[in-house]
């Protein structure tokens, strides 16, 4: 077969316009995408292929049922080849995925860029945020040890103080009105196939979103550019593998607990939810009942529809950039509240 | 022009038909898949069940599970009062202070006094308390216990 044959071989069976491909790879990104904190937005999409592929990995060896779930996790962590690495990422992974999406979110927030035409992707943004922090909070309850049992417990039990349908949402979560093992299948099949269909659909919007608008200016005089293909893509790779160096390193060094086997029977003195629900935690504790679960909802719809309040406020107080100011205040007082939840009993 | 809108009507007719149906097939099965979602919704009912006797009852609060259920026996002189070992504020269970004579909910610092009415931290109302039934030296108790499913303590 001659090199011609050969490509009319492909293309015969592949028709596809390779030269009409090349466009989106080659698309002009301003020069500022060389910067990780500018593209933020790339390092949990990175952790998000490492957590699938640890992810199902896992699924090889874990048993969604009370007592053997524990069992099972032990197994991995101390018997499977391996076991400790693919789990010690697996949690690490989840860690700084949390980390990076408030990250990335910061950063669209301080530079404006969810603003006009871009309001949709801030939507979908938090969208993706609930899907990762729900990720972590379903992922947590498999462990099945006692502060992952608890914190399952309380987590979902703040949802009975909502108005009229809170015992409704209440047994939507756990099947049924207590803590069994239908509420860890439950939490199983969401946190491997419906979050992950969710995030991925919510992704390839925020992504093709993302690429109709075309990456916003940070300067409008800067007019430097580098192409997605190869200059952005090769940053990213870099990222991927400083990503993994950490991870394996953070697995190594902090293997995550095993903990205690959960007893419904009797909760532990000390716990605590994961560190990224610190701030709800610590709320939840100083505002308790319905008041506290109202600000809470207030906080995440103001949060959701940022970029329509921040319309207002342009409108109320045109000279100042008060949206800065606030969102400064609002990331401090959060940092301040994880600290104070570490650090202070 | 009549047949016109005769063909129109008829249009309108089918599609209306056409998706009508796709409409209710569709959503009926959504809300069975719905309920297929929430099982156990109704509290379970209550069941007498002996858990002791009071000779071999001391006056520390004793703390058991029957049936995924758990509770506690507290005696005072010859009486015994059974609460639910589940904090009202968010789930936890409840340990008891001998000293103080108290319960104490670890999660978010509630306290509950030995007759379960919440004296400080966040819970917003009392331990829930079971009828108990003395027959003799023998304890009964009206203990709400599902009737499938659920771990096992
Ligand atoms: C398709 C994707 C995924 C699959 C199939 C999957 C599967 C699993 C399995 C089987 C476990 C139980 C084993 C264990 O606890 O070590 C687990 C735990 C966990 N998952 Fe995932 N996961 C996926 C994605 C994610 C993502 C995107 C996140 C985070 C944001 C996440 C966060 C967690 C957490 C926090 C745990 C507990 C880990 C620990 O502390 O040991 N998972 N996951
Ligand atoms: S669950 Fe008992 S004080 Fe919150």
């Amino acid at each position: 077969m001659t090199a011609n044959e050969r490509k009319s071989f492909w293309s015969e069976r592949l028709p596809i316009d390779w030269e009409l491909l090349q466009h989106p790879l080659r698309e002009p990104v301003p020069y500022h995408m060389n910067f990780w904190w500018f593209a933020l937005g790339g390092t949990p999409l990175i952790l998000l292929g490492i957590q699938v592929a640890t992810g199902i990995l896992l699924t090889f060896y874990y048993v969604p049922s009370p007592p053997e779930a524990y069992e099972s996790i032990r197994y991995i962590q101390n018997v499977v080849p391996f076991g400790w690495w693919i789990r010690g990422i697996h949690h690490w992974g989840a860690t700084l995925m949390i980390l990076t999406v408030w990250l990335h979110m910061l950063r669209v927030f301080i530079t404006g860029a969810y603003r006009r035409p871009r309001e949709f992707n801030w939507l979908i943004g938090v969208g993706l945020l609930f899907a990762t922090l729900a990720f972590g909070f379903t992922g947590y309850s498999l462990i099945y040890n006692q502060l992952s049992y608890w914190a399952t417990t309380v987590g979902t039990n703040i949802f009975k103080d909502v108005p009229v349908v809170g015992p409704l949402i209440l047994s939507f979560l756990r099947g049924g009105l207590d803590v069994t093992a239908n509420t860890l299948t439950r939490f199983f099949s969401v946190h491997i196939g419906v979050l992950p269909t969710v995030m991925v659909i919510l992704l390839a919007v925020h992504v093709l979103l993302l690429r109709v608008h075309g990456v916003s200016e940070l300067d409008p005089k800067d007019t430097r550019r580098i192409v997605f293909f190869p200059d952005h893509v090769l940053t990213e790779i870099i990222v991927g593998f400083y990503l993994m160096l950490i991870l394996t390193s953070l697995a190594i060094l902090f293997p995550p607990p095993l903990g205690e086997l959960a007893n419904p029977a009797s909760t532990p003195l000390h716990i605590k939810p994961e560190w990224y629900f610190y701030p709800v935690y610590r709320w939840l504790r100083l505002v308790p009942g319905t008041v506290g679960l109202v600000g809470a909802g207030l906080f995440l719809l103001v949060l959701t529809f940022w970029p329509a309040a921040d319309g207002l406020l342009e409108r109320w107080f045109p000279k100042r950039d008060l949206s800065v100011v606030l969102g400064s205040l609002v990331a401090v007082t959060v940092a301040a509240a994880m600290v104070w939840e570490a650090f202070v009993v | 022009m009549e047949e016109r809108g005769m063909m129109g009507r008829r249009d309108f007719l089918l599609n209306l038909g056409v998706i009508g149906g796709i409409v209710v097939a569709a959503g009926g099965s959504l809300i069975h898949a719905l309920r297929f979602l929430l099982p156990g919704m109704a509290r379970p009912a209550e069941r007498r069940i002996r858990v002791g006797t009071l000779t071999s009852l001391s006056e520390e609060a004793l703390f058991r599970t029957i049936g995924g259920v758990p509770f506690v026996l507290v005696r005072r002189g010859e009486t015994v009062r059974a609460f639910s070992s589940t904090c009202t504020h968010l789930g936890c269970q409840v340990k008891w202070l001998p000293q103080e004579e108290k319960f104490f909910c670890p999660c978010h610092l509630g306290y509950f006094d030995a007759n379960g009415v919440n004296v400080a931290g966040p819970p917003p109302r009392p331990l829930d308390e079971y009828k108990v039934e003395m027959e003799g030296n023998n304890i009964y108790i009206f203990l709400p216990l599902p009737e499938q499913g659920g771990i096992e303590a």
